[in-house]
This record gives structure tokens, C-alpha cells and sequence, in this order.
């Protein structure tokens, strides 16, 4: 295939754009293509997997801001169950360990109201365990009752694709117990990264990027700020919970950022 | 006013013409630039998108243009007030340079 016909055939294959539209479209990229060079051919696919995530997310909320950010409040529920649920395993806390996997399973599944009950369930387990599971739990439970579904219908497939998660964390866990945290935190790192990457055209991504990124920042790096101050912790161990405390307080504010400028770029004809 | 994304901008500057299809604005963008403004089409389609639902565009019908039909923009009266308030704006803060630069000259 030329490289134009693969150009082309991108073109055919994004989703979120009508048919007219997508026709006009690669009518428009049949004629561009010929004459440019690589660097303009990966300029111009990134362009259109910008475009499309933009059309898909104007669609999924009929250009309506506070519904971009109800259904970025949507996806950011899903990493916080998730991360929830997996500190609660490694925490020993089997009740709220639970009723975040349960959650999981209702949240992928594309319910709302019905996912809040074990939400609920979750925050009073975690009220005997540690200050920073019940502070996650109260805000998973707060996210997950502003979100709203993509579509409002039951996702039987999202439904399992939860449930395996939850499975193949609790085989980890029963397996490795040891990697399950560090795992987690590494592929919330990722998937805050893949984030704030789509949330460059799709704004709900970006907005969940800060959801992410404030919860963390308030029920972790604040919680862990002030005990390490007041117990007269070493020099480096303060040190090093100021760095992280920066850090996430320069995640959260980036990624405000982006959902400002993705929203804007989104919405309006002015920057 | 806030300033208009340049993408936008050229894109109303190369309709004041008259009606085009996507090819024909990326390439009268690149002439009118002289060059200097290449427009990649996820980007004129997303413009063309905010424009068209903002009402300073209209589909004003499909141009065959001995190929297959394509969906030809114009302009609407808001979208030629909305150019010629850029414009006025862009060359108010060119002429500030401008007399800047004059007055700066030995």
C-alpha cells in the first residue's frame, strides 16, 4: 500500500464523523497525499486522529461543556475504582476490597446509580481501615455518582471486560501479592499519560486526567504531607514527600490546563 | 475580542472569495500565505466543523469539479463581519508595531 493509500485508508477508518463528512474527507486526503512528504503524511494522520476524537466527543455530548465533564468525571471513575480497589487488596481490607470490584464490574458495565451502592458499601469498609482508603473511597464514591455514561445504556461487554480485570488482579494478587501496588502505580502512571495524550482532542479524557490527578494529589500526597511533618520525620524523608507533593500538585495543574485548551479548542473558533 | 486560532482565520480569508471545497481552501490558504501556512485536513475539517456550527459558515451544496461530489462552504454575513473584525484588529496591532519600529529608527 502507497503511502498515500494508507493515508487514505486512516481516513476510511476513523470513527466519529459521519459518512459525508468521511467521504468529503478522504476525497480532500486522496488529493493532498501524493505530494507530501513522510513528515507531512504523519503530521496529517496525527491531525486526523485529532479531528476524529474531536467529532466523537462533540457528538457523545451534543457540545454541551458541563456534559464533557460528567463524562470525563465517567472515565476518571473507572481508573479510581480500579486504583481503590486494588489498595484496598494490598491493605488487607477484604470488604472494601470487594465492593470496589463489584463496582468495577458496574462502572465498565456503563451503570451509574446502580454502581453507587457498593460505593457506599466500599466507604464504610474502609472506615476501620486507613485514613487514605476512606478518603479515596468518599471520593470514588463522589465521582462515580457525577459521572455520566457515555450513552446511558448497559454495556454488557464493558461489564466483562471489568469483571476479567477484577480477575486477573485477584489472581495477581493471590500469586504476587508483592508487585500488586507497584503495578498499579505504574499502570496508573501510564494511563494517566494516555490521558492527557487523548485529552490533547478529546477534552473528557483531559478532564479526566484532573479528576485523576486532584484525587490523588488530596487523598496521598496531602495526607501523607502533614504526618510526615509532624512526626519529625528525617530531612530526605520530607524531602522526598515535598518532590511528590510538588509533583502532583504540577500534574493537577497541567492537566487543568489541557482540558481548558482542549475544551476551548473544542467549542470555540477563538483561542 | 479574543483573537481567532490561525487555521480559522486563514480558512475565512480564503471563503471571502467565494464558495470552496476542502482541496480547494487548503490550497488557496497555501497561496494566499504565499506558502508559509500549510492547513492539514483534521485540522480544516475540525475548523470547518466549529464554523459551520457557530454560523459563520453554510454548506451551500456539493461541487462535482470533475470528480466525486464535494461539499462546498461560503461564507454567511456573521462569518464576513466576524473576518473583518480580525482584520481590522490584526492591522491595528501591526500598525502599533509599526510606529513603534519608525519611531525607533535613528
Amino acid at each position: 500500500m502507497s503511502s498515500g493509500g494508507a493515508l487514505r485508508w486512516v481516513a476510511c477508518h476513523l470513527p466519529g464523523m459521519n459518512d459525508e463528512v468521511r467521504a468529503d474527507l478522504v476525497e480532500t486526503i486522496g488529493r493532498t497525499a501524493h505530494r507530501a512528504s513522510r513528515r507531512d503524511r504523519v503530521a496529517e494522520t496525527v491531525s486526523l486522529v485529532g479531528f476524529a476524537l474531536q467529532s466523537s466527543s462533540r457528538r457523545g455530548t451534543g457540545d454541551h461543556r458541563a456534559q464533557m465533564f460528567r463524562q470525563g468525571a465517567r472515565i476518571a471513575a473507572l481508573a479510581l475504582v480500579a486504583t481503590f480497589t486494588a489498595t484496598a487488596w494490598s491493605q488487607g481490607a477484604v470488604f472494601p476490597a470487594l465492593a470496589g470490584a463489584t463496582a468495577v464490574v458496574l462502572v465498565s458495565a456503563g451503570l451509574r446509580w446502580t454502581a453507587v451502592a457498593p460505593c457506599i458499601a466500599a466507604v464504610f469498609g474502609a472506615a476501620n481501615t486507613s485514613a487514605e482508603l476512606l478518603a479515596l473511597g468518599v471520593v470514588v464514591l463522589v465521582v462515580v455518582a457525577i459521572g455520566e455514561p457515555f450513552d446511558r445504556t448497559f454495556c454488557p461487554i464493558g461489564g466483562l471486560l471489568g469483571g476479567l480485570g477484577v480477575a486477573v488482579g485477584a489472581g495477581t494478587t493471590a500469586f504476587a501479592p508483592d508487585i500488586v501496588l507497584p503495578v498499579v502505580d505504574g499502570a496508573g502512571l501510564v494511563v494517566l499519560v494516555m490521558f492527557l495524550l487523548v485529552g490533547w482532542a478529546d477534552p473528557r479524557f483531559a478532564v479526566a486526567a484532573t479528576i485523576v490527578c486532584a484525587s490523588r494529589f488530596v487523598t496521598t500526597d496531602v495526607a501523607e504531607l502533614i504526618p510526615a511533618i509532624e512526626a519529625a520525620a528525617t530531612q530526605d524523608e520530607i524531602r522526598l514527600v515535598l518532590a511528590r507533593w510538588a509533583l502532583m500538585g504540577v500534574g493537577v495543574s497541567t492537566s487543568w490546563w489541557l482540558t481548558r485548551a482542549a475544551l476551548a479548542r473544542c467549542l470555540t473558533v477563538h483561542r | 475580542m479574543s483573537p481567532l486560532r490561525e487555521p480559522t482565520y486563514f480558512v475565512l480569508a480564503s471563503l471571502a472569495s467565494g464558495p470552496a471545497h476542502g482541496y480547494r481552501i487548503i490550497q488557496s490558504i497555501e497561496d494566499l500565505s504565499g506558502g508559509r501556512v500549510t492547513v492539514r485536513a483534521g485540522t480544516l475539517y475540525s475548523a470547518l466543523d466549529r464554523l459551520e456550527r457557530d454560523g459563520y459558515i453554510e454548506l451551500v451544496g456539493t461541487d462535482t469539479d470533475a470528480g466525486p461530489p464535494r461539499r462546498s462552504f461560503a461564507l454567511t454575513p456573521a462569518g464576513r463581519e466576524l473576518l473583518a473584525d480580525e482584520v481590522t484588529r490584526l492591522q491595528a496591532n501591526a500598525e502599533v508595531g509599526l510606529a513603534s519600529l519608525r519611531h525607533a529608527t535613528p
